[in-house]
């Protein structure tokens, strides 16, 4: 009996080799010709009876399907690189053709018109802003934020991780993780945002989405306070949605914030949701070498597109990350 | 958790309505999710009694009921199959419109007039129930309209924080609704004291696994049934009905928060224990699942061995039942950590483990254990017997923080009165006292007696707020230095050992107390002058760990707080009961340190805005991709990274490069009037020890001259960014040969896709792209210079040569460039003849700086330098 498997792989990597239509037909014939394996096999199929026959009847049809298959494939690859020859060499290092030339009006994605905004804003309050990266070790994303392993917070944070690092490593959850990084490598005091994609292993609907942009916000200093993190706040809001806006702050939990709140906009009559915020917790402030006692800080963190949605009226988030020109030109 | 309005009411002193209650809790931690509003039943649904049952004569499933309206008897067609002779019911009469919006009409089925309908709990609104008719309390009066009896309430769809187990509550709840509203208080139900014995019941062998185990042994009566209010609390929360001695136990989960477990005690084999799991251990559950345990799991067990998964669920081995006479009562508090842990690994998200993992207070099973006992004598003639045991292995100590008013007002920005903090702490079941150096001084000689000095020393502290540590040797180095003459009362001076070896290691030490007095804390407090102190060879100095002890309170944490651990979880219940409404808002005062380092991200915003002003559209793709993406796309498929849990097969991979995202965009916008796209993101790469990032931008144009018109971005790019753009050709899957290259030094690449590629994501028309290592090329951004401005005129030729059609112009200008003043690229020209052989023509421009007189002799010199240079290393012909 012939082996499927070891002819199909065989023949695979022949087909690989091809250089040109000549070749294949050399191969069509090894493989399927009158003097192939397989036709020898078909031929002593009349000496087998009943269902041993059937089965084996099967066997040899399906293997030579997979046969033409590898063949029809090989073939369309030799056709894609005699078209390529027939390509002119283009010079590379010849100017190339002005965009500018056509007029089109091009437009920014909703995400970057809103964090073109914010960096203005936070600029103009004095605020750095600092670049990340998106994929975090457990202990930057959790741990050092008060979340040890077994912690029922991350629980709010449904995750991805990364295969073979036994779970240590993962696609951010949110961009609160850079709080530590930066706190353990700068002195106060600071100022800064933190934008970046973050990751939630969660389905998908029209207000949520797995992958999404946050904004992290930090400030520490000696006596920073609490009302210095609602006014900052208003001024953003007041800023990105219209003067008339108006904030509010509900009691929360994180583990990496105390006092913890969630923060609310009132835009257009309407109480929205927009993130979490508080007071830096003394322990993580501890955990990165400042000392609680002398500084104290805040920390905040929104979704852009739930900004976005708000601002420019847009009813699906899963629009911002399926481009269809048609709504991008929009914007 | 969806909570009952009634039912929290009846713990509050004042009554709230619906949405005063929602208020309420909004002010605190708790999320309000939903409110659920009641609908009024109509009054047409009224008690009835079943007088007779008969089968209908024309269908199966169906029977006749006779029922007593308590006017008279109407006959009603009914298929419930708990319809029994003598059971008290709810008969929508004719007319009744049910909370679903349908109205009862009098009807004939299979020719049997019908006069209403018999409701089960979904139809009257009380549930999800719709397995059989409700049956009402034999008590209720026939025909008394069901809208009368105050059954249904409305209910707060709650979301509540991980780290309050009392929000899991009855109790909590209202005690925190009570606390935000200065004329309510918790009504807490009436509990006997009892006596336990201190034995060892449960034989806890790992330490820190069970802080206590309460046992009762109880004779119940069999047949005893849970009254009505219990099986309607209990609906209320979502729990059905069991048997009185389990309903009870529920009952007490949900009131106090406090999880407990009924065992028979006819089941039960010799002595109870609480260790973990062995190898080959398995435990049939309550609900008949068989696990098999791990060595991390925590159980009860009896001689037996497991009986249950701690905190978890019980087993069915020793269940309760209806004809059992005799219970043990467990109330444990477990392991937070073990119980979630447990919990996780089979997937069994009790109501009992998820008050567990918030971490339960010490003191609670005691309230439970009595609530419990007392339900029991009630409802099931219960006797207790023997004693109540327990076995506690941590008691509770109560705990105090001190609080800086000064420090909280600078923390949260409120203006704070003292005497407000005081009763708003104790508006929640604090103990908050003004602390005063002297009065805690002078209680430090007590303590004394059972502790050492460190250690009345830091609880001093503790009490004040400041954290100085638990040593004399820590003591030492957190203070702030002072110098003896500028010593103020609560000052601390060390004085080290006179014994040499012990290299001037503190173990003296006082506490400054003004009019040069300290007082010295050694065994018992004396009091002695401060030159005994600073005069002494041994004296290595003075410490201050708080400039100002005025306004500072001292606060007793109430046991079922143990969310409350510094003091900053005080600011937090200050800011709560003052509300954030009421908080100013100001502008943090402090200026950045540095701001340098952090322009990266604002450059690449100016790149967007700079390629879409090019007329190209910025696109957001995701940063996962396919294998199928992977296969086709990748160069290198080892250096994608692997997502271990994705939900899709979309999202097996983390993208090394955004190509397959975009080709995927151009699939579905080949018909667009707008052809060209872009993108800025990161892309990551498998590497050790750690992943690599990088920024990259993409961008992708379709439709004719694509190539061309990509190249014509990336000269802008290069133009925007001041640098000079150098090519190579490549050979790469991804692109047609000779139509594609790479940008020097690895700064990126750019060509025109191969067929194949455009085959695999169905696209029919070509599609050029490029990729440009973005961050690279911001950051090595030169400044602009300008070159001095030329006195006299350039002298330009064109060149026209004549090369094989591969060779790029790049080679000739890096050839020329340092010999002229200028290589300009002109045009370029192929016929079919120039084609056949592979040839085409380039014509340069060049420019010669001969100075003020350039001759005609010199100007043939340059050009046949060009000449002889480009026969040379082109292998090429100048026409």
């Amino acid at each position: 009996m012939i082996k499927t498997s070891s002819i199909i792989g065989e023949i695979k990597s022949s087909s690989l080799k091809l250089k040109n239509k000549k070749d294949l037909v050399l191969l069509r014939s090894k493989y399927l010709g009158k003097k192939s394996l397989l036709a020898s096999e078909m031929a002593d199929l009349v000496k087998l009876k009943g269902a041993q026959r059937a089965k084996l009847g099967r066997e040899l049809n399906t293997l030579k399907e997979s046969i033409e298959a590898v063949l029809t494939s090989a073939q369309t690859r030799l056709e894609d690189l005699e078209n390529q020859t027939q390509y002119q060499p283009f010079d590379i290092s010849s100017p190339g053709e002005s965009l500018s030339s056509e007029s089109r009006v091009g437009h920014l994605h909703p995400v970057s018109l809103v964090l073109k905004e914010t960096y203005q804003i936070f600029t103009e309050l004095g605020f750095a802003i600092v670049d990340s990266l998106e994929i975090e070790t457990d202990w930057y994303n959790f741990e050092a934020l008060n979340m040890p392993d077994i912690h029922p917070a991350r629980e709010m944070q449904d995750t991805f991780y990364i295969k073979g690092s036994n779970k240590k490593l993962l696609p951010r959850t949110h961009t609160s993780g850079m709080q530590v990084r930066f706190m353990l490598e700068n002195k106060p005091p600071f100022k800064i945002i933190v934008p970046g994609k973050v990751f939630r292993s969660e389905n998908e609907d029209a207000t949520h989405s797995w992958s999404f942009n946050q904004i992290e916000g930090l400030v520490v200093g000696e006596g920073v306070s609490m009302a210095n993190l609602k006014g900052v706040l208003l001024q953003i809001v007041k800023r990105q949605l219209g003067k008339e806006t108006e904030i509010r702050f509900r009691p929360s939990y994180f583990p990496y914030t105390e006092p913890s709140v969630e923060v609310d906009a009132k835009y257009n009559g309407k109480w929205l949701e927009l993130g979490g915020a508080g007071m830096v917790h003394p322990e993580v402030l501890a955990r990165c070498g400042i000392d609680p006692d002398k500084y104290s800080g805040f920390a905040f963190g929104w979704g852009v597109e739930r900004i976005a949605a708000i601002k420019y009226n847009i009813s699906d988030l899963r629009q911002m990350w399926r481009p269809k020109i048609e709504f991008l030109e929009q914007f | 958790m969806k909570i009952s309005v009634k039912l929290i009411n009846s713990y509050l002193k004042k009554h709230l309505n619906t949405g005063q209650m929602a208020e309420a809790l909004e002010s605190t931690e708790v999320e309000v999710e939903e409110i659920l509003y009641a609908k009024k039943l109509d009054s047409k649904i009224i008690v009835a009694r079943v007088l007779e049952v008969t089968l209908h004569p024309n269908a199966n499933m169906l029977k006749i009921a006779k029922v007593d309206t308590g006017i008279g008897v109407v006959s009603v067609v009914c298929g419930a199959t708990n319809i029994e002779a003598n059971i008290i019911v709810a008969l929508a009469q004719i007319g009744t419109i049910l909370p679903s919006g349908d109205e009862i009409k009098e009807v004939e089925i299979r020719g049997e007039r019908s006069h209403g309908m018999l409701c089960s709990e979904l139809e009257m609104g009380w549930g999800e129930d719709h397995s059989g008719i409700v049956v009402l309390p034999p008590s209720l009066p026939l025909g008394q309209s069901l809208c009368d009896i105050d059954k249904i309430s409305d209910t707060i769809d709650i979301k509540t924080p991980s780290n309050r187990w009392d929000y899991l509550s009855y109790i909590g709840l209202a005690r925190e609704i009570a606390a935000t509203q200065a004329d309510n208080s918790l009504i807490e139900p009436g509990i006997a004291k009892i006596t336990y014995h201190d034995r060892e019941v449960a034989k806890v062998k790992q330490s820190g696994q069970c802080h206590a185990f309460y046992l009762t042994k109880l004779r119940v009566s069999p047949d005893a049934l849970s009254p009505q209010w219990l099986v309607d609390n209990l609906q209320a929360a979502g729990l059905r009905t069991i048997n009185a001695v389990v309903d009870i136990t529920n009952f007490i989960m949900l009131e106090y928060g406090q999880p407990s477990h009924a065992y028979d005690a006819s089941k039960i084999a010799g002595d109870f224990g609480v260790r973990f799991a062995k190898p080959g251990e398995s435990l049939t559950t309550l609900d008949g699942k068989l696990i098999n345990l791990s060595s991390q799991d925590l159980v009860v067990v009896d001689n037996s061995g497991p009986i249950g998964l701690a905190g978890v669920i019980g087993g069915q081995s020793t269940a309760t039942s209806s004809d059992t006479s005799e219970i043990w009562i467990e109330v444990a508090n477990f392991d937070k950590t073990t119980i979630r842990k447990s919990a996780l690994r089979y997937g069994i998200r009790t109501e009992a483990s998820s008050r567990f993992e918030r971490g339960l207070p010490l003191p609670l099973p005691d309230f439970a254990t009595r609530r419990i006992i007392g339900l029991l004598q009630s409802i099931c003639n219960a006797e207790v017997i023997d004693s109540p045991t327990r076995q506690v292995e941590l008691e509770y100590n109560s705990f105090k923080l001190g609080m800086r008013i000064r420090k909280a007002e600078k923390f949260l920005g409120f203006k704070l009165d003292e005497k407000e903090v005081i009763q708003i702490l104790a508006k929640r079941g604090f103990k908050p006292v003004h602390f005063s150096l002297t009065k805690a001084v002078k209680a430090l000689g007590s303590k004394l007696e059972s502790s050492a000095s460190a250690e009345v020393l830091s609880q001093l502290f503790a009490s004040a707020g400041i954290l100085i540590g638990a040593s004399l040797r820590d003591q030492i180095k957190a203070g702030m230095e002072v110098p003896d003459i500028s010593l103020k009362p609560g000052d601390v001076l060390f004085l080290s050992s006179a014994v040499p070896k012990a290299k001037r290691a503190p173990v003296g030490v006082g506490i400054f107390i003004g009019k040069n007095r300290v007082m010295n804390l050694a065994g018992k407090t004396s009091i002695v002058p401060v030159t005994k102190y600073t005069k002494s060879k041994l004296f290595l100095g003075a410490r201050r760990y708080l400039e100002n002890f005025n306004h500072i309170i001292s606060v007793e944490v109430p046991w079922w707080r143990n969310d409350i651990s510094i003091e900053s979880d005080l600011f937090e219940e200050v800011a709560k009961a003052l509300g954030y409404a009421a908080m100013p808002a100001t502008l943090p005062e402090i200026q950045n340190s540095n701001t340098a380092d952090h322009q990266l991200l604002p450059s690449l915003m100016v790149i967007r805005e700079k390629l879409s002003s090019l007329g190209l559209i910025e696109v957001m793709t995701y940063s996962f991709v396919s294998k199928f993406d992977v296969d086709n796309i990748s160069s290198d498929s080892s250096k994608n990274l692997q997502i271990e849990n994705p939900l899709s097969s979309e999202q097996d991979f983390l993208r090394t490069s955004l190509v397959s995202s975009h080709l995927r965009v151009v699939n579905t916008n080949q018909t667009s009037r707008h052809d060209g796209i872009f993108e800025i993101s990161r892309v990551y790469e498998h590497s050790q020890p750690s992943p690599k990032e990088k920024w990259v931008l993409t961008v992708s144009i379709w439709h004719e001259h694509s190539l061309a018109r990509i190249k014509g971005v990336l000269d802008d790019l290069f133009g925007w960014q001041r640098q000079e753009l150098v090519v190579a050709r490549i050979v790469s899957k991804l692109y047609i040969p000779n139509r594609s290259g790479s940008i020097l030094p690895s700064l990126g690449e750019f060509g025109q896709l191969s067929p194949t590629i455009l085959r695999q994501y169905e696209i029919d028309t070509e599609v050029a792209i490029m990729n440009i290592e973005i961050q690279k090329i911001i950051e090595s951004k030169p400044e602009p210079k300008a070159l001095p401005r030329p006195t006299y005129q350039i002298i330009y030729r064109d060149l026209t040569i004549e090369l094989a059609d591969v060779t790029i112009y790049q080679s000739i200008s890096r050839l020329l460039v340092n010999k002229f003043y200028s290589v300009r690229y002109k045009v370029e020209f192929q016929n079919d003849e120039l084609k056949k052989s592979s040839k085409k023509r380039l014509t340069i421009t060049i420019g010669i700086d001969l100075g003020p007189n350039p001759t005609s002799a010199q100007i043939n010199e340059k050009i046949s330098l060009a000449t002889k240079l480009i026969r040379l290393k082109i292998k090429a012909r100048v026409l």
